[in-house]
């Protein structure tokens, strides 16, 4: 965050205890507390708890992620990943870590957020590791869905499309294989269509978003990629997108599936998203992780003001446009929203 | 709002291949031109071929804003709206600082409806017109009776491609007087009923807006010089129905009505009464008042029976009893032409004219029995009758 004499955003963690929160995890110091697969205390509402409360794995490394839309080294951020969800769950080994939140029998969906183009979506190496994860944990290719909205925004970003063979199937909604359903589910002020992908085709869900600006909502991050799931989103953007984000959310379907969302950092973007802007980018070069979406989009909001305080950007509040949703999804009961509670478990 | 269609191109319309294949082809000339401009604007980055399932033009009514977004001036929503990001209408779309429709020539649904399906009950009676809509809204009804168009995007309806050339051919083959521009919301693909309406002045076709309203005045003043007629749906009139019903404020509405009311233009206005929602007899009696004091006696106004839908489930049709108080209000008010819509059979289906008050023209449902006039006046008396009559 800012400077001590600049006006801090309400909702944001302060940049000192940000760091310090990171130190002590990167020592080793935090307790594991709520972490790991048991229930929060003071877990979610309507019988969801949330997992990990609280908690929000982060991993950077010099050099990756330079070029936007650029390779990266995949067997690294496999390494990464595994690494987090060893941090988030408290297990061994990283095999065990997948094992303990993809049971080999479920259908895992990965929702993508492809909308900016192959220079600030997830990487393909990313959703790579995160399927050779999948593997390790035994859960079967041709059970994992690579999905978002359209199978142009997936070709676009360099993904196959896929429906059936033996790896894992990668389309859009729109693909003939998916589609949304008929009736409209609702959730607080959000009344959509589903995805078919999300509803009949997953059991498990892993949301996966980038680390970027969004000029309605404030941040994308992670939450704010559900918005792929329903067929209306335009519908929903009205004041800086609360409580829309945090209804969406909440519905059981979303809840009951959401395991695990990790946000591709290794380009990030602080102002001009959704779209992609290269002279707002810059090279944040690591991975987020939360079994508590609330909390990763927490810390992925403050890394972005953080970077627009060090290129001189307004906060996001004076932008008009302070995800406040991310508040509400709290208090909601979907995850620690409280800047701090939050606490950071760096590794790598 | 008494119209109701499914998202699918009519079988009749739907087999003339040669329009359509004529009609595909002007639009991959279009479309080949936008992509080459969104390269251009995008850098390296090639750009795939367009989505077919698209209708892409320049859109008009908006202004840029800084770091590539554009502020959306056609409707009172004002949408600002980031690259590759849509407007809250979801058909209009910032594709790097040009703000584009996404529905033109694309309608969803194409009929050939009597007028009174409008409902237009003083415009052309016992003509049809070729009606049409393509996906998007730029209000959210709760109520919406056609929401599997008007809430959906382009690419989640099954569309065709037909250009405003090929539309005025079709409602000549069809022997349409009008061509309705109905079903969603038209002034969300403004440029392509724009286009559509100027092509079917010039051939001598009638264009009539079928529309919420919500509209600002500049677009709305270029649009009324190619309408031949106009029905607005005056949802309710309390701002707090448009605020949590529709999304939308009453205010720019009633001043549609009035801009509408000084073109000189002919229009109807729709009232959907929803049960306990806007039914009141003081809601009903401000709305007549002001209609009367605003735009004069001479308004049809039509208070159409509600049937459940969409997000609004939990509430009955409406009682025949409210909407014959809705009547009899506007009558209080000294309005001379209301009428009961979407229950038919009703003898308020008919016009009666003020003068005589004899039965002018005798309405079953969207059939016409019988019609008693002389020109635009009143067979009986005499009386000049407001409307287009031929």
């Amino acid at each position: 965050m800012g400077t001590p004499d600049r006006q801090e955003p309400r909702t944001a963690i302060s940049r000192r205890r940000f760091i310090e929160a990171a130190a002590l995890a990167a020592g080793g110091m935090l307790v594991q507390g709520g972490g790991g697969t048991a229930p929060a205390a003071d877990g979610g509402a309507a019988g969801y708890p949330v997992q990990g409360r609280g908690e929000v794995a982060l991993t950077r490394g010099s050099g990756v992620g330079k070029e936007p839309g650029g390779p990266v080294d995949r067997q690294l951020l496999q390494r990464w990943l595994g690494e987090m969800l060893m941090a988030l769950t408290g297990a061994a080994a990283a095999g065990d870590a997948w094992s303990a939140l993809f049971p080999r029998q479920k259908r895992v969906g990965i929702k993508l957020n492809c909308l900016a183009g192959p220079r600030l979506a997830p990487r393909r190496e990313l959703v790579q590791a995160i399927v050779r994860g999948l593997g390790a944990a035994g859960v079967p290719a041709e059970r994992i869905i690579v999905w978002e909205r359209s199978d142009r925004e997936l070709q676009r970003c360099g993904f196959t499309i896929s429906t059936g063979g033996s790896g894992p199937r990668v389309y859009g909604t729109d693909n003939p294989a998916a589609g949304y359903e008929e009736r409209i589910r609702t959730s607080g002020r959000v009344g959509s269509c589903f995805s078919r992908i999300l509803t009949e085709q997953c059991d498990l869900l892993i949301n996966v978003g980038v680390l970027k600006d969004h000029d309605l909502a404030g941040v994308s991050v992670g939450l704010k990629n559900l918005y792929g799931v329903i067929h209306n989103p335009n519908k929903y953007h009205d004041n800086a997108c609360d409580p829309y984000v945090a209804d969406l959310a909440a519905h059981p379907l979303i809840r009951q599936r959401l395991r695990l969302t990790i946000c591709d950092g290794t380009t990030a973007q602080c102002q001009g998203g959704p779209a992609f802007q290269a002279g707002y980018c810059w090279n944040f070069g690591g991975l987020l992780a939360g079994l508590d979406p609330v909390a990763l989009d927490r810390a992925g909001a403050v890394l972005i003001e953080e970077r627009r305080a060090e290129v001189g950007l307004p906060t996001l509040g004076q932008s008009e446009r302070e995800p406040a949703w991310i508040t509400t999804a709290g208090r909601l009961g979907l995850g620690e929203s409280r800047q701090e509670k939050i606490r950071i478990r760096e590794v790598g | 709002m008494a119209e109701r269609k499914c998202p699918v191109v009519s079988s009749t319309l739907r087999e003339d291949r040669r329009l359509l294949l004529r009609s595909l082809l002007g639009g991959a000339c279009l479309l080949g031109a936008r992509s080459t401009l969104a390269a251009a604007d995008r850098g390296r980055e090639p750009q795939a071929a367009e989505d077919p399932r698209l209708g892409v033009a320049p859109a008009k009514y908006f202004r840029t804003l800084d770091e590539l977004r554009v502020e959306c001036t056609l409707c009172p929503r004002g949408c600002r709206v980031a690259d590759l990001e849509r407007g809250y209408c979801g058909v209009r779309e910032n594709r790097g600082g040009h703000y584009v429709t996404l529905v033109h020539s694309r309608p969803c649904a194409m009929h050939n409806d009597p007028i009174e399906k409008k409902p237009l009950f003083h415009y052309l009676p016992g003509s049809t017109a070729l009606s049409l809509g393509t996906a998007g809204c730029n209000m959210e009804c709760r109520f919406c009776q056609n929401w599997r168009m008007a809430q959906f995007r382009p690419e989640q309806v099954q569309s065709q491609a037909v250009g405003p050339g090929e539309l005025v051919r079709l409602a000549g083959r069809e022997n349409s007087s009008s061509i309705a521009f109905t079903y969603s919301e038209p002034v969300v693909f403004f440029e392509y009923m724009l286009d559509t309406a100027v092509r079917a002045r010039k051939d001598g076709v009638g264009s009539v807006m079928i529309s919420n309203g919500y509209i600002n005045q500049e677009p709305l003043l270029e649009l009324v010089k190619t309408l031949s007629a106009v029905k607005i749906d005056l949802k309710a009139f309390s701002d707090r129905f448009y605020r949590e019903m529709c999304s939308g404020k009453l205010e720019p509405v009633l001043e549609t009505l009035k801009t509408l009311g000084r073109s000189g233009i002919w229009f109807e206005i729709v009232v959907l009464v929803l049960p306990t929602e806007n039914d009141s007899r003081d809601e009903l009696l401000r709305m007549c008042r002001w209609i009367a004091a605003n735009l004069g006696p001479d308004v049809p106004v039509h208070f159409t029976r509600f049937q459940p839908m969409y997000k609004v489930r939990n509430l009955p049709s409406t009682p025949v009893s409210t909407l014959e108080m809705a009547h009899a209000v506007a009558r209080e008010c000294g309005l001379h032409f209301p009428y009961v819509g979407n229950v038919p059979g009703h003898p308020t289906e008919s016009t009666f004219c003020p003068g005589c008050s004899k039965r002018v023209i005798h309405r079953v449902g969207f059939r016409i029995l019988e019609k008693r006039m002389d020109g635009g006046a009143c067979g009986g008396c005499g009386r000049p009758l407001p409307g287009i009559w031929s």
